[in-house]
Formats: structure tokens, sequence, C-alpha cells
């Protein structure tokens, strides 16, 4: 049944596609929507009865592709990811439909939205490695062309375009060689016989396709050094797109390292665990520090998502080190933290991007210097953004803190065991945790102060009004969730246990949930979210009865001390820059900013100063000191090579002969 | 015919091929290349001819009459028509040398037996041992039209490469199937036809002139 | 507050801080917020820009509340009555408990009046 029902996601997200590509405008959004809605939806149940039967999906057809089949099987790790993917879906698409986004009405953007939304949901499910290519090909074309949706209009559009178009494709170029090479060696395409046969595969075989599965996955999660396309298309990219590709996209490179180090692969040497976390450690230090500089709203919750995958990556390496030496509930743990954050994520991060782009459409910009004084004006969008803010901020009593909490105790509690690699790992992967936490904070303080709070900036921001209701319900469902998982844990944390212990190969098992607290088998710690709650609910309702009683005074309204100034205005505000300042002068080295300072003089004297403009840029240093520098090299090397086709048909000619002559001494 | 004339008679035609290649390397003027092209087309013929004889197989009999006609006799007389207007009528700069060129065609003589000896063992047959010597008239065929600049040098290359080719399956299979050959070698008559009409266009626009000079036209 | 003088009482208020007359030990203290003050010493004549922030500070003092006028421009504007920049004394602005005369006025008259106003 559950097969069944799985092919009926896939029809119905096709029907979506065909309903986007055929239906006159009037009724275009809405049925498209509706029938991607009604496909998540589908995966949605797809993914809950497997995750709570345990039997797998299977859906296998030769008729499909040719040279290959097709062929799904749907197991509970897999399920996870559909689940997660699923909710959000339902939510950008909710969102969709008060989106006034000019791009996305267009007959290519309504027919390819679902397309995507079809992809992400069934890569998850694919059990060959031709399926799972094709699928992830799929999902990564239609995402370019989403991001792509308003290039008409603005030209960064297609600079983004252009880099999120290389980075993918060059992670999608080190997938297939991995995964092929294991295919080739082992005799097989279908996921469940490489699994089986991987263990006789001599070790390079193993490591090569190990580092190329990480370096193709990690590029399309976001890790540092493969990050660049995020912090540039999630900006261009229209609302609903961005809040999927940050929820549900990313997260397929965190499920491919785990399905092939872990499933296909069983885990392997520590130095594979060893890589994944310092990736992860990197890219969590770097992606929290650029955001916490960062003055564009979307910009700076692209980089928030490296910072968060960078966390999943430690998670899921100190899981892959633990297995290797030996402690399997520990592994289990921190497997669970990671799958736990990556579904907490989903949701925190899917209900920022729609609210961030709630207000791009009410106040006509994501630039935190031309916002202010939205919390006012927008009574319901403002204070779900807030909640996305502290539930990311991983403040109780929001999910953020149930899985960084997590995170926390299974690297902790690795510290008593002997290993080497492990004594020297986890004290590292904490102190990140540490460091990008209170750096999340601040971001996240600073976003909310600056864009939210105080004096409008500027006039749009003041003409700012609350945005339709689907654009609020959409985000508002996401912040919902974020405060029932984060005081109710129990009701995700079992399915959670049951995905990490069906990876194939890592035989873990073990119960974290005891009533309504998070337990920890094997190791002393607990937490009781529900408690934390109602102990915060409660200790805020003491302090202010306590008040009440106490008051002898009446109470006098008056403004707040201003040193007795007059006048108050926007200009007299903190800016997201002057708020970085500090951070950014601290890790001066890191961030490289540049600074320019224009001055331009009176034309009757060169004493007197007319103007003094200046521009400070924070660029992401990995652009800067990697990517440009290879772009320029290419550039080059193509030069030379234009040089040598001059036009002589000659020279054609004996390229021919050449060749000819090769193939010949090679078949001698 | 006997078992041993045969094959000294088959040797001596696919010999022949090879030398008349070689000799248009060497030759300047246009008219003694045509007569070459002549003698290696009738040869071509003649080696089909025994192979038919030998054989009995009518079919090749009948290829060995078309590629004679076509190869032997119409083509070189186009050619000769084609030339005939043309007033320099020698090669004056090859791109490669006489001498540079002659040794050329000796490595990829050695270079076609090393080769053509695998296939040579696989084929079995005492035809097969001479297929080395259809790639040796491919491999020179083809080095004509690298290292000639004139129009119609370059024509005469494509046509050794198909007869190089045409040699070596007659040798591989006794012969193409009859309407094969004839296909192929109308298809061979267009060719040249085409790359004649061409050529005297090439040179009513811009002269007598050497390919590669004719740079500018590309992108 | 400094409500637009020359800075000379200042100059005095500040030594009744200083070692030599140390007005802390009567109990007296100089706060930077008025929400955390008992009272307010003003000094020199009230200007037009300086008329809107007094009355600000004036109310952001918590009752009960005194005012005092340190200096001669407090009092009546001293040297400046008339110029075109003064809205007028301070006692035209906000109600005025006690006066300090002088131009500027001894530490040790400001510290006598102060214990008065403290009563030790």
């Amino acid at each position: 049944m559950t097969a069944a029902l799985l092919v009926a996601t896939a029809l119905m997200g096709l029907a979506g596609t065909a309903a986007g590509a055929i239906a006159p405008v009037r009724f275009r959004i809405a049925l498209s929507s509706a029938l991607t809605i009604a496909a998540c939806a589908l995966g949605f149940v797809v993914g809950a009865e497997v995750l709570h039967s345990g039997h797998a999906a299977v859906v296998h057809t030769t008729t499909l592709m040719p040279l290959a089949s097709f062929s799904l099987a749907l197991d509970r790790f897999g399920a996870l990811f559909v689940v997660i993917t699923a909710v959000v879906g339902i939510c950008a698409m909710i969102f969709r439909f008060g989106y006034d986004g000019q791009g996305l009405a267009s007959r290519t953007a309504s027919s390819i939205l679902p397309l995507f939304v079809t992809s992400l949901l069934l890569v998850p499910a694919a059990s060959n490695v031709t399926t799972f290519l094709f699928l992830w090909e799929l999902m990564a074309i239609t995402s370019l062309l989403l991001v792509l949706t308003d290039h008409a209009r603005r030209s960064e559009v297609q600079v983004a375009g252009q880099w999120y178009a290389v980075m993918t494709q060059l992670g999608a170029a080190a997938l297939i060689l991995g995964l092929v090479l294991l295919a080739t060696r082992s005799g097989s395409q279908s996921f469940a016989v490489i699994a089986v046969r991987s263990a006789h595969l001599p070790a390079w075989v193993r490591s090569t396709a190990f580092v190329l599965a990480v370096v193709g996955f990690g590029s399309k999660a976001g890790a540092v050094p493969l990050h660049v396309w995020l912090p540039r298309a999630h900006p261009e990219a229209p609302g609903p797109v961005s809040a999927l590709m940050s929820a549900a996209m990313v997260n397929l490179g965190v499920y491919g390292i785990v399905r092939v180090g872990m499933g296909l692969l069983s885990g392997g040497p520590a130095w594979w665990w060893l890589l994944v976390m310092g990736l992860g450690a990197l890219s969590a230090m770097f992606g929290s520090l650029h955001s916490a500089t960062s003055k564009d709203l979307k910009r700076l919750l692209a980089y928030s998502t490296t910072d968060n995958v960078g966390l999943m990556l430690l998670g899921v390496g100190a899981s892959g080190l633990f297995a290797d030496t030996g402690h399997r509930a520990l592994a289990l743990l921190a497997l669970v933290a990671a799958l736990l954050h990556v579904v907490f994520h989903a949701v925190f991060k899917g209900s920022l991007f729609l609210s961030a782009s709630s207000v791009h459409q009410a106040a006509g910009s994501t630039d935190l210097d031309q916002l202010g004084g939205l919390l006012r004006r927008m009574p319901v969008s403002g204070p779900i953004f807030l909640v996305g803010g502290l539930a990311i901020a991983a403040l109780p009593p929001f999910c953020g803190f149930v899985s960084e909490w997590l995170l926390l105790q299974s690297m902790l509690h690795g510290l008593p065991s002997g290993d080497v690699a492990i004594a020297v790992a986890m004290p590292i992967g904490v102190g990140v945790l540490a460091l990008t936490g209170g750096l999340t904070a601040f971001t996240f303080t600073k976003a909310i102060g600056i864009g939210l709070l105080g004096l409008p900036r500027t006039q749009d921001a003041e003409r700012a009004g609350e945005v339709g209701r689907p654009m609020w319900i959409g985000a508002g469902l996401l912040a919902v969730l974020c405060l029932v998982f984060g005081v109710a844990p129990f009701l995700v944390i079992p399915s959670v246990v049951d995905a990490a212990g069906a990876v194939p190969g890592l035989h873990l098992a073990g119960a974290l949930t005891r009533g309504w607290n998070v337990a920890l088998p094997g190791v002393p710690g607990m937490l009781a979210p529900g408690l934390v709650a109602i102990g915060l609910v409660g200790f805020g309702g003491l302090v202010a009865l306590g008040r009440h009683l106490v008051q002898q005074r009446p109470v006098r309204l008056t403004e707040a001390w201003g040193c007795g100034r007059e006048l108050q205005t926007a200009r007299m505000e903190y800016t997201a820059t002057s708020f970085g300042e500090p951070l950014t002068r601290v890790f001066e080295d890191v961030l490289s900013p540049a600074r320019d300072v224009d001055v331009s003089h009176l034309a009757e004297s060169r004493y007197y100063t007319e103007a003094a403009v200046i521009h400070t840029t924070i660029d992401d240093a990995f652009e800067r000191r990697v990517y440009r520098p290879a772009d320029r090299m290419l550039v080059r090397w193509g030069a030379v090579a234009r040089r040598v086709p001059n036009g002589s048909v000659h020279r054609y000619l004996a390229f021919g002969l050449v060749a000819l002559i090769v193939v010949l001494v090679v078949l001698a | 015919m006997s078992g041993s004339s045969y094959f000294s008679v088959l040797t001596l035609a696919a010999g022949t091929v090879l030398v008349c290649a070689v000799a248009i390397l060497w030759l300047a003027s246009i008219r003694a290349v045509i007569s070459m092209v002549a003698v290696q087309g009738a040869s071509l013929g003649l080696v089909a001819v025994v192979l038919g004889v030998h054989l009995h197989d009518a079919g090749l009999l009948a290829a060995a009459a078309v590629v004679v006609v076509v190869k032997a006799v119409v083509i070189p007389v186009l050619l000769g028509r084609a030339s005939g207007s043309d007033s320099g009528s020698r090669e004056s700069r090859p791109l490669v040398n006489v001498p540079a060129s002659l040794v050329a065609s000796a490595a990829l003589i050695v270079l076609a037996f090393v080769t053509g000896r695998g296939v040579a063992h696989f084929v079995g047959t005492r035809a097969g041992a001479l297929v080395p010597i259809g790639i040796a008239t491919m491999l020179i065929g083809f080095f004509v039209l690298v290292a000639r600049r004139r129009p119609t040098f370059q024509i005469v290359g494509l046509l050794m490469v198909d007869n190089g080719i045409a040699l070596t399956a007659f040798l591989c299979t006794a012969g193409f199937p009859f309407l094969i050959e004839l296909g192929v070698s109308f298809d061979v008559l267009l060719g040249v036809v085409v790359l004649m009409v061409l050529s005297q266009r090439l040179r009513l626009e811009f002269g007598d002139v050497d390919l590669d000079e004719l740079q500018e036209l590309h992108d | 507050m400094d409500a637009g003088s020359c800075n000379g009482c200042e100059i005095e208020i500040a030594s009744i801080f200083s070692p030599t007359y140390d007005a802390e030990r009567f109990g007296i203290r100089l706060e930077a917020s008025p929400r955390h003050c008992d009272g307010l010493l003003v000094t020199g004549p009230v200007t037009r820009n300086m008329a809107a922030p007094l009355r600000k500070t004036f109310d952001a003092v918590p009752q009960p509340r005194v005012v005092v006028a340190v200096g001669d421009c407090a009092r009546d504007c001293g040297v400046f009555r008339g110029a075109y920049g003064v809205e007028g004394a301070v006692s035209d602005v906000v109600p005025v408990d006690l006066e300090i005369p002088g131009c500027p006025p001894d530490p040790a008259a400001i510290v006598r009046a102060l214990r008065g106003l403290a009563g030790t």
C-alpha cells in the first residue's frame, strides 16, 4: 500500500507540474500549489507509515529509463527526510498562495516548482545509483531554474545563478564519480547489493568513494569550503524557493553523507569521520561569523544555514567516530542528535526564510539597515519571526534548545573514552558548538533588534503593513511547530531514533525518551523540556505577580530617559553594520573587510570637504582566496587553448590524423 | 587460377596500390598525380577481380567493375578536367616537404603493419595477410590531406583514404556485397564532384590560394 | 545640569567633590542619571535650546525633588541678561528651591548650601 502511495506522490507532483504549465494565469498559482500540497501530504503519509511500521515502500520498474531500472525503496532513514520535506513543502506552498513575487507566477516557475518538490520528496527513496543520480540532477536543475526566476529584472540574479550552476555541477560530477566507482566495483547498481559487497572492496576504493561523496554531498549541503553558492543563491531566490532550499534541500546533503558513509560503506576508518567533523567545525564557525557580520537578512540566514549544517556534520562525524571505536550507544546518540537537528533546523529555518520573505514583501527590502519598527507594523509576522529567531538561538522553550543540548551531551559524554582521536576531537567540537551558539544568539539579536524593533529607517519600512493571511499562516505553522517540539520533543524523538537505527550497516538501537523527558541511554543525563517550559512560564508569572503585589505607588507613564534630547530619529539608531562592528574588529583576519573612503571636496578649496562616503564590504574569504583565483586561472588556460584551433584546415586534419595514429598505437 | 599465382597477383596488385600512394606523395605535378590516382584505382579493381575469380563470386566481379569504372576512369577524368584550367598546376610549397613526407610515409607503413598484424591473425586467410597494406594506404591518404595545401591534392588524399578502406574491406571479407560497393563508390564520386565545385568557386573568388590563407573565415 | 553656562560654576562644583572639600562625607553624591537623583543642580542662564531639555530633566527626577540654582547666571541671567540666545533665569523654566549666589560661587559656599538642604 505504501508503494502505491509513493507512486501516487510522484504522480501528484507531476500533475502539479502539468497544472502549472497549462492552467490559465488566474488558476495557475492556486492549482499548482494545491496539487503540490497534495503531493506533500501523500509523501507525509508514506513517510509516517514507513517510520511507524518499519516496512520499506518499494517501487521497481524497468520501463522508465533505458539500460537501467527505476527503483525506489523507502526505508525508515529516508522516510524521516521525506516527512521533513513534506512538512516544509506544505507550509511553503501555503505561503505561496499569498506571495506576490513576480517571478513565481510565470508558467515556467509554476510548473517547475512542483517538479522540484517532487524530486525533493523522492531522492531519499532512491535505491539504485541511476535513480538516485537522475533524481539528484532533476532536483539540481529545477532548483537552478527557480533561483533564476527573477533574472530578467536584476543582474545579480544571473551571477548568483552562474555560481550555483557551477558549484552544483561540480558536486554532481564528484557524486557521479564516487557512486559509479562503487557500483562498478561492487558489480551492481542497487544500494542494497552495494551495501553488502562494499565490505570486500579494497580500502582505496572505499576511501575514494567516500571522499568524493563528501565533496558532492557537502557542496549540496553548503559545507565550507563548498558553500559559496549558498549566500549568493538564497537572497536571489524567491521566498518559498529559498525556504525549500534551506530547509529541505541541504538536508539531502547530510542524508547522502550518512547514506554513503554509514549505509553503503558501513562506516570506515577514523580519518573519514574526522574529515567530516573538521568540515563541520569549519562550516559552523565560518557560517556563524559571517551571519553575525552580514547586514542583508537573507544572506544572514543563508550563512546561518551553513552554520547549522556544520553542526549536523559535527554530529554525524562524532557518530561515525564513536561507531568506529566501538561505543555504540554514543554513536546512536550522536546520530540522533544530528538528525534531530536536521528536523528542527528545517522547522525553524523554514519559518525564518518565509518570515524574511514576508518582511521583503511588506517593507520592500531585506537590507537590515533599511528596516526597523516592523514588530509594531506587522503584528503577526513580527512575533513569528521572533519565535524563529529564539528557536535558532537555542533558547528554551523552543526546539533548537533540545537538539543542541543533545548534540552537546553526545560530544561531552564521549570524553571519558580512551581513544586519542575522540579525546582530541570532542573538546574541539564542544568548543565550536559553544562559540557558534553564542554567535548565533548575537546574530539573531541583531536581526530582530535592528529589523523589527526601533524606528523605521526608511519610508518603505514606515509604510509596511501586515502581509496576507496565507503568508503568515505558512510561516506561523512552522513557528508553532518550533514551540510544540521544544516543549514536547517526545513527539519526534522516537521516530528519529528509529530512523537512525535503520541506517543499514550501523546496527544501533535504544530509546531516548522516557515519558515527557529526554533521557540518554547508558550515560547519565536527562532533559525535561516540558518542565523547562513550565518552569520558564511559572518563573515569569511569579515575577509578574511579585511586582504586582509589591507595587504601592500608581504607575506614571512617561517617555524613557534619553539624556533630555528632543528629537529621536531613525538616524540615531544602531545599524546592522555598527552592531556587528566589534565582532568584525576582533575577527578581522578571518573576515578581511574591505574599506573604501570616498571624499569629495568643494570646488573652491581642497581644504573643505563636501561629502565623505565610506563603503565597507565583507565578502566571503573562500570566494576571494580560492574561487576567484581558480576562475582566473581557468580563463587564462581557456585563452591559451583558444589559440590552438586557429582556423587552419590543415591543423584540424592533423588533429584527426594524430588521433587516428594514437588509437592505432593503443590498439596494437 | 592456381593458389600461388593467385596470391602473387594479389600481392602485386595490392603492392601497386601502396606504391601509387607513396608516389602521389612524391610527385608534384598535378597531371602526374592524377595518372597515379587512375593507376591506383585500376590496381584496386584488379585486386577485386582476382579475389572474385578465386572465390567464384560474381558479386565481387561486379563490384570490381564498378570500382574500375568509377575510380580508375570517371574520377581521374573529372579531376583532369577541373585542373586543366588550373594555371599553376604544381604543388609548389607543400606543408611538409617531400623528403620528410617520404620518411613519414615509411613510418606510417610500419605503424600499419604493426597494428594490422592483429587483424591479419584474426582474419586468418592468406588474403588477410595483406590487410596492413590497406591500412597503410589509408594512413598515407590522410597524411596527404594534412600535408598538402592545394584543394585538388586534398581531394586526392580523400580518394586515397577511400581506396585504402575499400582495399582493406576486400581483403578482409572477400569484398563488400555489391550493393554496398556501389553505394560507397557513388558516395565518393559525389563527394569528389562537390569538392571540385567548391574548389572552383574558391579559385574564382580568391584566386589560386592555399587553404591555410582562408583562416579568417573561422570564428 | 549645565543649561548654558560658561563652565565656571561647573569647575567649582567639581572641586567640591575633590579631597579638599569632600562633599561626599556629607552624603552628597553626583549621579549620571536624573532618575537616580533627589535633586538637580542647574548652572548658567537657560538658553533657548536648553529650555526643553531642562524641563525634561526636571520631569525625570522622581519626587520629592529639589532644584538648586548655582551662580548668578542661574539666579537672574548674570552678565548675559537680555542676550539674544537666552530664554531666562532658571526660575523662569522650572521651580527653584535654593539659590547660591556668586560668579562663580565659592566651593565652600556651595557645600554649605547643600549641607543645609541635606540637613547634615
